[in-house]
């Protein structure tokens, strides 16, 4: 045991060397599964056997094992409102106008702070003794800016493989999860901060001739590998948990330019081995509360409140205002083991959702709000996001 | 086979949750309770780089609460505006172009004709699309595209907001704004800067200038005045234009909103907008 927690230590400490500083600067590309929306974006602290993988590592620490085979979570920017839907539908059948079409999107920039879409698809192998093997990829796409004439599209891609341990220590009445995993990874990316003129590419998608290459050869991206790294804890007694955790450690990586052209013409061979731009991830800490009762029994709630970036709070100079802002909380309740309802406060926002889990075939579905801005309340952003696995064990 | 049924109804309640509408979920509770926002106090004391984060102006996202704050008293606003004047007089370029944007939302923000912008920033789009008999938009159809409904429904607001634009210097810092970008050889945009958001400064920049030009054709009317009546003329099947002209030549001549749309990379909308506005009907 002595040597199990060394490793684990000397791990963590390897990852917290590595971290490094770097010219472009690319946050994670976190599936917005509806687990978690519907719980206000919280358990990522507390997460638990396959959202793990982009949670916290040390979650793998369960006393079930489960296998995923596969896991498909879709999201979109998109309040679904009544009229929403019917405009989608419009634009879908082809009976919405060019005119319409863009007076939409504008609508949806500015009344929706920005829109878009996300898929993640992955699986994994959580095992008993805490070691876990997975492959997660996520895309996320959104298009935001305070006009339509002003709007970015970031467009964001990462293929993840990643190998996972996690050991619980057990001292007295106290547990102590520690995990961290290591991720070797394949990111394409636009540019973080200019994007893509979501304008002139939607004008040039409705112009009565499309040119198709002109689109995609003016659609520049970021191409490279990387390796980065995971870690967290989850101190529990009985059913309260207390939770750390950082993601998105890593050395510098190299990435190279191409184009959508390139992508088009020469397949997967355009994507950049060796580039010459300097690039990193942002790290992302949270720090969290929970409550888990009954677990595994008919009738299961739980409850989380996770702060992101906690260390941000010291140099605030408004605390209440930051701590509010960067406040996720959520509940759920699990009853006769296969159905969960959920609720949260995603920074102020309402959120809801829902799961089926059926055997091994897992349902999810989530309508939720976040926030863009540094003030809750300030800048939403709805969507829904859906969730389907096949999963054998929890 | 009970729990296949509990399922399936589960699943209905799932699915209309998602379709069923959800406008009252879109309500922040903490903004409700006032809670987390900006404090106007605490703003006065920081200094300006921190301004300029909080305010989103350089991640292309303006905060209304940020603004809000700002305005909410004289004092606050007077003391924000002279910290960023100083950027913008001496500081680097971008924190200087970031101060400008800065200076001119909360001008806006404070005349409270930020709806209005915000209405003009959806439906900039459909303004070069706008159909007219002969040689392009009526000036009536401009109006009514760019007021938003209720303001239209509130014409002594209206008539004021566009008065207190139009006096307003808002002209003088969207130059000083263009003149911190400046032109190169080519009279191209010269100093742009990731992560400004200089498409919906140009948006902004158009929608205050196009009123700074409205002209009454009734002397004795202030601009507000006259637009006032030309809605309601509009309303009622009468002539808008019996009411209101543009002074296009001084609007495409003016060489600021050229820069702040070239930095957006929007020359072409530019053309076309001009393009649009010159051969807009007077009648």
């Amino acid at each position: 045991m002595k040597r199990k927690a060394i490793f684990v230590i000397l791990l963590i400490l390897a990852i917290f060397a590595a971290s490094a500083q770097s010219t472009l600067q690319f946050s994670g590309v976190t599936p917005k599964d509806a687990r978690s929306m519907g719980m206000g974006g919280t358990f990522r602290v507390f997460s638990q056997g396959y959202s793990s993988f982009f949670g916290n590592p040390a979650g793998f620490a369960g006393a079930n094992s489960s296998l995923t085979l596969t896991d498909i979570s879709t999201w979109a920017y998109l309040a679904p409102t009544s009229e929403n839907v019917d405009r989608v539908q419009k634009i879908v059948s082809g009976t919405a106008s060019d005119s319409d079409i863009l007076s939409w999107a504008g609508d949806w920039i500015v009344k929706n702070n920005g829109f878009g879409a996300g898929l993640s698809i992955g699986g994994g192998w959580v095992g008993k003794k805490g070691i876990a093997i997975g492959v997660v990829a996520a895309s996320d796409e959104i298009a935001a800016g305070n006009s339509l004439l002003g709007a970015k599209l970031v467009s964001a891609t990462e293929l993840n493989g990643i190998i996972g341990y996690a050991y619980p220590f057990k001292l007295g009445p106290v547990t102590l999860k520690v995990g961290a995993d290591g991720r070797a990874f394949y990111r394409v990316q636009s540019s973080p901060i200019t994007g893509w003129p979501f304008s002139e590419i939607l004008n040039d998608v409705l112009a009565e001739d499309v040119d198709l290459s002109s689109i995609a050869s003016s659609l520049n991206f970021y191409g490279g590998y990387g390796f980065a790294a995971d870690a967290g804890l989850v101190l529990g007694l009985g059913p309260v948990m207390l939770g750390f955790s950082v993601r998105d450690l890593g050395l510098e990586f190299k990435v190279g330019s191409f184009t959508g052209q390139d992508l088009i013409d020469k397949n997967v061979s355009a994507l950049p081995i060796a580039g010459t731009t300097t690039a990193a991830l942002t790290p992302a800490y949270a720090a969290g509360l929970g409550i888990r009762l009954f677990e595994n029994q008919k009738f299961e709630p739980s409850i989380y409140a996770e702060l992101e970036d906690p260390q941000e709070l010291f140099s605030s100079s408004d605390i209440v205002a930051s701590a509010l802002g960067s406040l996720h909380a959520g509940a759920q309740v699990r009853v006769l083991r296969f159905l969960t309802i959920r609720g949260g406060l995603n920074k102020g926002w309402y959120s809801i959702g829902a799961g089926l889990d059926l055997s091994f075939l897992e349902i999810d579905a989530a309508v939720f709000t976040e926030e863009t801005s540094i003030y809750p309340g300030d800048k939403g952003r709805s969507g829904f996001s859906m969730q389907v696995g096949i999963r054998f064990g929890r | 086979m009970r729990k296949k049924h509990v399922a399936c109804f589960s699943l209905l309640i799932i699915v209309a949750l998602l379709f069923s509408g959800c406008d009252a979920m879109i309500t922040n509770v903490y903004k409700t309770m006032n809670l987390g926002q900006p404090d106007p106090e605490i703003l006065k004391k920081e200094d300006v780089s921190t301004l300029i984060e909080q305010s989103g102006i350089s991640s292309g996202t303006v905060s209304d609460s940020f603004i809000e704050a700002v305005i909410s008293d004289e004092a606050t606003k007077d003391a924000i505006i002279a910290k960023l004047e100083e950027v913008v007089d001496s500081g680097e370029p971008e924190d200087a172009q970031a101060a400008q944007a800065l200076i001119i939302e909360i001008e806006i923000a404070d005349l409270g004709a930020d709806e209005l912008i915000d209405s003009f920033n959806e439906a900039l789009p459909n303004l070069a699309s706008l159909e007219g008999s002969g040689n392009g938009p009526a000036v009536g159809d401009i109006i009514d595209l760019l007021i938003p409904q209720n303001l239209q429904d509130n014409p002594e607001q209206l008539s004021d907001l566009i008065d207190d634009l139009v006096a307003s210097d808002l002209d003088e810092q969207i130059a000083t704004l263009a003149n911190l970008i400046g032109t190169d050889e080519e009279g191209k945009a010269d100093l742009v800067f990731e992560g400004l958001d200089y498409g919906t400064m140009a948006q902004t920049a158009a929608l205050i200038l196009i009123v700074q030009n409205i002209e009454p054709v009734d002397e004795s009317q202030s601009a507000g005045e006259a637009v006032v009546a030309a809605l309601e003329a509009l309303q009622g099947d009468g002539d808008p234009a019996a009411f209101i002209s543009l002074d296009s030549d001084t609007l495409t001549n003016n060489p600021d909103l050229a820069v702040l749309f070239d930095a957006a990379g929007a020359g072409e909308l530019y053309d076309s907008l001009m393009e649009s506005l010159s051969s807009s009907e007077p009648t």
